[in-house]
């Protein structure tokens, strides 16, 4: 047991010194550091224009499942790449499988489009 | 005819059935036109296997595989022997009578098929509980009379004792069942099998620890179930439910049934001198207490709860000191008597308007002359007065207990029989004569009841008089001693001829005189008044005070068990509470946290110096816990990493050392 | 470059045609659905309800046989059949509870069923993986639509919200899950089962294992819901639509128990002692915390958590006996804690009306008065989770606790005795509030057919099996002849 943890014992010094880095550096800074707040400094824009509006823009919900749809057949795409290349000695097999994967995505196609996802309005 | 025995359970299952399905909407207040003739059947039937087996035939009735795994093999059969017969008997009578009489008492009861629903069912787990074959069998009749236990004396739910009494006795047998539990299960760790006949063959491979802890915890269950020390404390409150069910279920039948397991399992008892001898003092023990408590409670029919903890423990007793069949004995005849008592009252009750405060009757005698004629053969076989049935039970188990050398115990139970007497003549005394103490709004429609409770009544008080008859000396043993014999281990004690020194007629006059004065005691007491019983109170005020209180033994289980129950179940409920009332703000939980560390580790070193340290530990802790306002999903995440690095910690730690 | 597929057969596609049906039903309802007008959604689930039927049956013929292929990969055997059959059974009558009540929470779209198919799929893998990236796959495959089922009713905040705690969680165990496949692949060089029995067979037991093992057992455990990874059932469980509820209190729990099965006794069986141990120690926890702490619970769906809980305790003891009586104790728990547990639920259901959840304890208030069938039945459902007998909670409870005698656990046994004798009492809490408090004059009730038909079926499986469990209890020896057979 012993000896197979032995490996790990840097790791796990690495590990309490980071910790005790943190501690002692934030211990240090609390001790020295003055301590008289005022409330500008504690806004978060202490410095640079002040803002004008609030941060969150509105978008469109529509964004989000386009972007969704898009990456799902994107990662279907690249898929196809290691398959293209080893298409030859895959063979059949190889060529049913990838059949049956397309045919599943294509089913979730069809899925969105009849619940209108891919459509703006 | 046997061999249809296994009908017996199915007619009240039957009834209970069409009641259950069709009470409420269709049967309503023909309830009992189903229930009373299953019953009926059911009774015929247990009557002709009765004769059956007095002719000597046993059986082993298999119906069907139940639980079959390479491992444990326990079918649905029913055993029938002597002893399941007697049991038979017992059950079938008591029940149909008390069926018939309930037609009276309950008859303008809004929830009549739901009574007697629950009635038949509970006749069909009895019935289960002693056709069965095998512990788990029994077990499961075990557990359902508990059950319907629970739901009669919840009967009337509108009032708030009557559930409580229901709660009470439920989860208090749940805590001598989990004892049953574990003695099954080392049983069948040690012996593969839970089949009585299995069991008994093989019990001699056992050793005599394994046999000792096996019957210590089945005993445990015993005392929960028939309301034995340090268990008892539910039957009394029990007494909420309908009159006819305390008769059926909390005096007659149910209760019993720890008696009942104790004489079956008596090969393994005969095994374990140990187990037997804490039966016996536990017994003792109770029979002793319950009378004194008994002597001190008003309520008419609390007096005869006391009586029937009381007379339990003489069952335990006599199991105890190695008499089983004067055990069984004592079961039957308390059937008939306890039974008959307690529809007597349940008929005072009834022409009372429900009031059961001694205090308030006296004299009754003149209106219900039946009723207090059938009380009081019930109070004579109570009190084991000759001829009644009470007396012949009684006497042989203090007779077996002072042969087999337990001379301190004979004493403690002669004691008791007087004890006994007192209360019950006391009770007699207090209710059917003396002067009239009965609000005149009762008095103005004071009757008897109607025949349908009085016959029930009679009928049971023939079998208070003549049962005790099968106890007659047959040259060593007694008639049904030797009805008995083939499934009663019997066990020799070593000290039997010392204790022959002292003559059998000698006891049997000892005990009955012990018995006459104890009544003569009630008589002087509560019917010449010679005596003021509340000058009596104030001289033993301290006495007086422990057995009405009860020995404060519902307080003290409050402290020590349920509080803490409560206060353990609050506790972890909080903790969860504290985790769950948050907001998603992991950042700050651990600035927080530092914050806190920092301000609270710090200043009380250098302002309160190190003793008052741990104290600030302790509330900073607190402070610590309930100032975090942690996330919910994060903190969560937190005792997911907390604990799977525990278990790291403790099983790597297992590993290395 | 053409010859390192040459070692490799074809697999055998017999073994996966329930799992192929159950991915086409999925995807059919899935197109058929936007069809489907608003009115007549209750299409879906009749069609969700045919294709359980269909797929038991399959999956019947397979009883009896024993493939293993997909490289090893993929094992049909007795084990992985009963439990197929048993989600089958579990699942038809979820959806026969959900029909009216998605209607009731305006939520009645056929993406339900559709994603109940998806999970059961990824069970399906689940139970049958020898493979610890299988079990993974199959975890997941369940695990998503799981999190989309707890938020369904999209317009309920508590719905949406138990979503992404569940979801949160469920990712982030998941990690810790494929932590422990990592330590295993490193320590052994392989990720199959077979391998690995094989590696410590020859090399002996290695350290980093023990890790891998609770790591294992720690990333299995979310959907156990076992102390300390419980945390997020009572909050999911109170959320997630009552339908749902009755769901993943049972069948991903029950799935997760299987796959945790095989994994140790397959995988891990020259560290039984080991894991046994680390097992006990969270059995223990599990029936503590969760019985006790549902005593408090006011919310019948909180109780019923902490009690799913607890039940997870006593399952796991099903596993740590490690022996045959463990094993096919344990398929017989699975069966009547489904039935028990999502009778439970069902009678929330048949509780919800207008305005009300059906969830609170005071919802159960008068039930007896206002139907007394319903209350009747509940009892029946209350005892058997309690244990009582002739239900078959009782008969379970007995098996699992047998087997941890058999296998010499006195102490374990002891406290879960002690528990479930803790557990009545709240169980009997709902009882009392249905027999012994008076009705509150509110909203009648709907009792839709579906529902009724469901709890009638529940209760008379909870009453006969535990009368007479031969025929659970034959498919349960099967099953434990495939991993003691020999």
């Amino acid at each position: 047991m012993y000896q197979a943890i032995s490996p790990y014992v840097p790791v796990l010094i690495l590990i309490l010194l980071a910790v005790l880095f943190g501690v002692v550096t934030l211990l240090i800074a609390w001790l020295v550091r003055p301590n008289a707040p005022y409330s500008e400094k504690l806004s978060p824009y202490e410095c640079g224009v002040e803002p004008l509006q609030p941060g969150k823009l509105r978008m469109s919900i529509r964004f989000f499942v386009i972007v969704l749809l898009f990456l799902l057949f994107d990662v279907e795409a690249v898929f196809m790449y290691p398959w293209a290349v080893m298409y030859k000695p895959l063979g059949w097999w190889g060529f049913i499988e990838m059949a049956l994967f397309v045919i599943i995505l294509f089913v979730g196609y069809i899925y969105a489009w009849l619940k209108g996802a891919l459509e703006w309005e | 005819m046997i061999e249809y025995a296994w009908l017996i359970p199915v007619f009240p299952l039957v009834g209970m059935t069409i009641n259950g399905i069709f009470g409420i909407k269709y049967i309503k207040d023909k309830a009992h036109w189903v229930a009373v003739p299953a019953l009926g059947l059911s009774w015929l039937f247990s009557i002709l296997v009765f004769i059956d087996v007095l002719n000597g035939k046993t059986a082993l009735i298999e119906l069907f595989d139940w639980i079959i795994t390479p491992d444990i093999n326990v079918k649905v059969a029913f055993w029938i022997d002597q002893l399941t017969a007697v049991m038979l008997m017992v059950v079938t009578t008591l029940s149909f009578w008390i069926h018939v009489y309930s037609i009276g008492y309950m008859g303008h009861d809004p929830g009549y098929p739901r009574y007697f629903t629950y009635l038949n069912m509970f006749v069909f787990f009895m019935l289960i509980l002693v056709l069965g074959s095998s512990y788990l069998l029994l077990f499961v009749g075990w557990e359902g009379v508990g059950l319907c236990s629970y739901l009669l004396i919840g009967y009337w739910y509108e009032r708030e004792s009557a559930w409580k009494a229901g709660m009470k006795a439920f989860i208090t047998n749940r805590v001598g069942d989990y004892g049953f539990i574990l003695g099954m299960f080392t049983l069948w760790y040690y012996l593969g099998t839970l089949n009585f006949n299995e069991v008994f063959a093989k019990a001699h491979t056992l050793s005599p620890e394994i046999v000792t802890i096996a019957t210590l915890l089945l005993f445990a269950g015993a005392t929960g179930k028939s309301a034995q020390i340090p268990l008892y404390v539910w039957l009394p409150d029990a007494m909420e439910g309908p009159t006819p069910v305390s008769a059926l279920i909390h005096a007659a039948t149910m209760v019993t049934a720890g008696v009942y397991m104790v004489a079956r399992s008596n090969v393994l008892y005969s095994m374990a001198p140990l187990s037997l001898e804490v039966v016996a003092i536990i017994g003792c023990l109770t029979a002793f207490f319950a009378a004194t408590i008994g002597t001190s409670q008003f309520d008419l029919k609390r007096v005869l709860a006391y009586s029937t903890v009381s007379q339990l423990g003489y069952m335990f007793f006599g199991c105890g000191v190695g008499a089983y069949a004067s055990g069984i004995f004592h079961l039957m005849t308390h059937a008939f008597f306890k039974g008959l008592l307690f529809l007597s009252s349940g008929s005072v009750m009834h022409a009372m308007s429900d009031v059961l405060d001694m205090r308030l009757m006296g004299s009754l005698k003149k209106y219900m002359p039946i009723t207090s004629f059938t009380f009081i053969i019930g109070g004579l076989a109570l009190a084991g007065i000759p001829p009644f049935a009470g007396f012949w039970s009684k006497d042989e188990i203090l007779h077996h207990a002072f042969t087999s050398g337990h001379i301190t115990l004979w004493f403690l139970g002669t004691l008791t029989a007087g004890i006994t007497a007192y209360y019950t003549f006391r009770a007699v005394f207090m209710t059917f004569f003396g002067r009239g103490r009965i609000p005149k709004v009762i008095k103005e429609h004071l009757h008897e009841s109607p025949p349908v409770m009085t016959i029930p009544l009679i009928v049971l008080s023939i079998g208070a008089i003549f049962a005790g008859f099968v106890g007659l000396k047959k040259g060593e043993t007694t008639y049904f001693g030797e009805f008995l014999a083939p499934v009663i281990h019997v066990v020799h004690h070593a000290n039997e001829g010392h204790a022959k020194a002292i003559p059998e007629s000698m006891l049997i006059a000892l005990s009955v005189a012990v018995g006459l004065t104890g009544i003569f005691i009630a008589y002087i007491v509560h019917m010449k008044k010679l005596i003021d019983p509340n000058e009596w109170v104030k001289r033993l005020w301290f006495l007086h005070r422990v057995f009405y209180r009860k020995y404060w033994v519902d307080e003290l289980y409050f402290a020590l068990f349920i509080d803490r129950t409560l206060d353990l179940a609050f506790f972890s409920w909080k903790f969860d509470q504290w985790i769950i009332d948050g907001v998603v703000n992991g950042a700050a939980w651990i600035s927080r946290a530092f914050a806190w560390i920092t301000r609270y580790c710090t200043e009380p070193f250098i302002v309160d110096g190190a003793v008052n340290g741990a104290s600030y530990v302790v509330d900073l802790s607190a402070r610590v816990l309930r100032r975090v306002q942690t996330g919910l999903v994060s903190n969560y995440m937190l005792f997911v990493v907390a604990g799977t690095v525990c278990l790291l910690t403790v099983f790597m730690f297992i590993r290395l050392f | 470059m053409s010859n390192f597929l040459a070692g490799i057969q074809f697999p055998d596609i017999t073994a996966i045609i329930p799992e192929v049906i159950a991915l086409i039903i999925g995807c059919l309802i899935l197109l058929i659905d936007p069809f489907i007008p608003k009115q007549k959604k209750r299409l879906n689930g009749y069609i969700a309800l045919f294709g359980f039927v269909v797929l038991f049956f399959v999956t019947l013929s397979y009883l009896g046989k024993s493939i293993v292929t997909f490289f090893d990969m993929f094992s049909v055997d007795n084990f992985s059949t009963s439990m197929k059959l048993f989600f089958f059974v579990a699942n038809f009558v979820v959806v026969l509870i959900s029909l009216r009540y998605l209607e009731m929470e305006d939520s009645n779209l056929g993406e339900y069923y559709a994603l109940l198919m998806f999970a059961t799929v990824g069970m399906m893998v689940m139970v049958s993986s020898k493979d610890l990236i299988m079990f993974y796959i199959g975890l997941e495959t369940m695990a998503i639509p799981l999190y989309v089922l707890a938020g369904f009713i999209r317009m309920n905040e508590r719905s949406a919200e138990s979503a992404l705690k569940y979801l949160l969680m469920g990712v982030f165990v998941s990690g810790i899950f494929l932590y422990g496949i990592a330590l295993t692949y490193g320590a052994t060089g392989s990720t199959k089962l077979v391998d690995i029995v094989r590696f410590t067979y020859i090399n002996g037991v290695n350290p980093i294992l023990f890790v891998a093992i609770i790591l294992i057992a720690c990333g299995l455990g979310l959907e156990i819901a076992m102390v300390p990874f419980h945390f997020w059932a009572p909050d999911v469980y109170e959320g997630a639509p009552t339908s749902v509820t009755a769901f993943i209190s049972v069948v991903p729990k029950v799935a997760a128990i299987a796959a945790l099965l095989r994994v140790y006794f397959e995988g891990f069986t020259f560290f039984a002692p080991y894991w046994q141990t680390v097992l006990w120690l969270l059995s223990a926890l599990t029936m503590i915390i969760g019985n006790v702490t549902a005593v408090v619970q006011d919310n019948v769906k909180r109780m019923l958590a902490y009690s799913s809980v607890a039940h997870a305790g006593y399952m796991l003891m099903g596993i740590l006996s490690f022996n045959e009586l463990g094993v096919s104790s344990l398929v017989y728990y699975f069966f009547a804690y489904s039935f028990m547990n999502i009778g439970a639920f069902a009678l929330v259901i048949y509780l919800r009306r207008k305005n009300i959840v059906g969830d609170r304890l005071e919802d159960f208030r008068g039930l007896a008065q206002k139907d007394p069938i319903a209350a009747l039945v509940m009892v029946v459902f209350l005892l058997s989770l309690a244990g009582v007998p002739p239900t078959v909670g009782f008969v379970g409870k007995f098996l699992i606790f047998s087997a941890a005698l058999k296998a010499g656990f006195y102490w374990l046994l002891v406290i879960a005795v002690v528990t479930s004798v803790i557990s009545l009492y709240y169980y009997f809490k709902i009882a009392r509030s249905m027999y012994l408090e008076e009705p509150v004059a509110d909203e009648p009730l709907l009792q839709p057919l579906s529902v009724k038909i469901a709890i009638f079926l529940l209760a008379i499986l909870t009453v006969v099996f535990g009368v007479y469990p031969t025929p659970i209890m034959n498919l349960a020896d099967l099953s434990a002849k495939v991993f003691f057979g020999y």
